[in-house]
């Protein structure tokens, strides 16, 4: 990681935006992050690593490569859970 | 089928736009979407049906056609297209009366449908437009995820965008990223959803800087 982000202090809204974002994912860890979940009855949130809302980040984001500093190593986590998780578990069950 | 297929069709989706996934994977995942149709033309899948809203195997269902879609550069072959317009006619033979319908409330319904209405034309295009259009009307709140999808379609529409584009920038906050909101909620129980500032933000900064190419 180590990519510079900027001060945001006097930014405009956009660029603000993406400082957000960029300081978000700046440790790397993209697993925390992405869903907060409050299950029926419950009283707490719970994190959960959402490959979904992943994937729509990215989606939403695809037009933004110069300022969402973390795009391909977004792209990468989710490769690389997609891969390691169940989705496609699913599919080598099916006949 | 699985029932997180909708999921796998919606991380597919984000690869292939980066060439991050091998085709022949996909291919196969393809396959079997597509013969997965039931009698009545629906895909089949997904969760425990008696437990959910109907309104999520037609959100399933569209973030299949948007992954098929990309598979295809929207050029699918002919028993593939005519395939999606069997689905994409029953789905509407279903819900076009239903104007007050659940499925049409859905954050992620009216967005799964924004995506298809961009993608296609013809016949399916207008069916795409008209969910797109019906989801629009019931999704008018002031959350962040509301607020900029509202202003994405306006602008692409000719309606009118600036006092949502005011409220989305009022509600800003001075970390620079929005509030949280959810783009999956169960409609009949409020209290589940899954969500994140980060989706919100994103969608934010997508209506933001669609308003500023247009400046």
């Amino acid at each position: 990681m180590g990519k510079k982000v900027k001060n945001s202090v006097f930014m405009p809204p956009i660029s603000r935006g993406y400082d957000f974002l960029n300081k978000r994912f700046a440790s790397g860890n993209f697993n925390s992050y992405f869903s907060r979940y409050r299950p029926a009855g419950g009283d707490e949130d719970q994190l959960l690593p959402a490959w979904e809302e992943a994937a729509t980040a990215i989606t939403v984001l695809s037009h933004s490569s110069e300022r969402f500093l973390y795009r391909n190593e977004l792209v990468a986590h989710l490769l690389k859970n997609f891969q390691d998780d169940f989705v496609f578990h699913f599919f080598k069950d099916e006949k | 089928m699985p029932p997180d297929i909708h999921t796998t069709a919606t991380a597919l989706s984000a690869l292939i736009r980066y060439g991050a996934v091998d085709p022949n994977d996909c291919a196969a995942i393809v396959k079997k979407i597509v013969e997965n149709l039931d009698e009545d033309g629906l895909l089949k899948f997904y969760f425990a049906p008696s437990s959910l809203p109907s309104h999520l195997d037609h959100v399933a269902m569209c973030q299949s056609i948007c992954f098929i879609s990309d598979f295809y550069q929207l050029r699918p072959p002919c028993s593939v297209h005519e395939k999606l317009n069997e689905t994409v006619r029953a789905i509407n033979a279903r819900i076009k009366d239903e104007a007050e319908d659940q499925r049409y409330r859905s954050m992620y319904f009216f967005y799964a449908a924004w995506q298809l209405a961009n993608r296609w034309g013809g016949e399916l295009g207008h069916i795409f437009t008209d969910m797109m259009i019906r989801s629009w009307a019931l999704n008018i709140n002031s959350s962040p995820i509301s607020l900029a999808m509202r202003i994405m379609v306006n602008q692409e529409f000719g309606g009118r965008w600036q006092a949502d584009k005011q409220q989305l920038l009022d509600l800003q906050q001075p970390d620079g990223g929005w509030p949280f909101d959810s783009l999956f909620r169960l409609d009949n129980a409020e209290e589940v959803y899954f969500g994140s500032r980060i989706i919100a933000t994103s969608f934010a900064l997508k209506a933001l800087e669609t308003l500023a190419l247009q400046v």
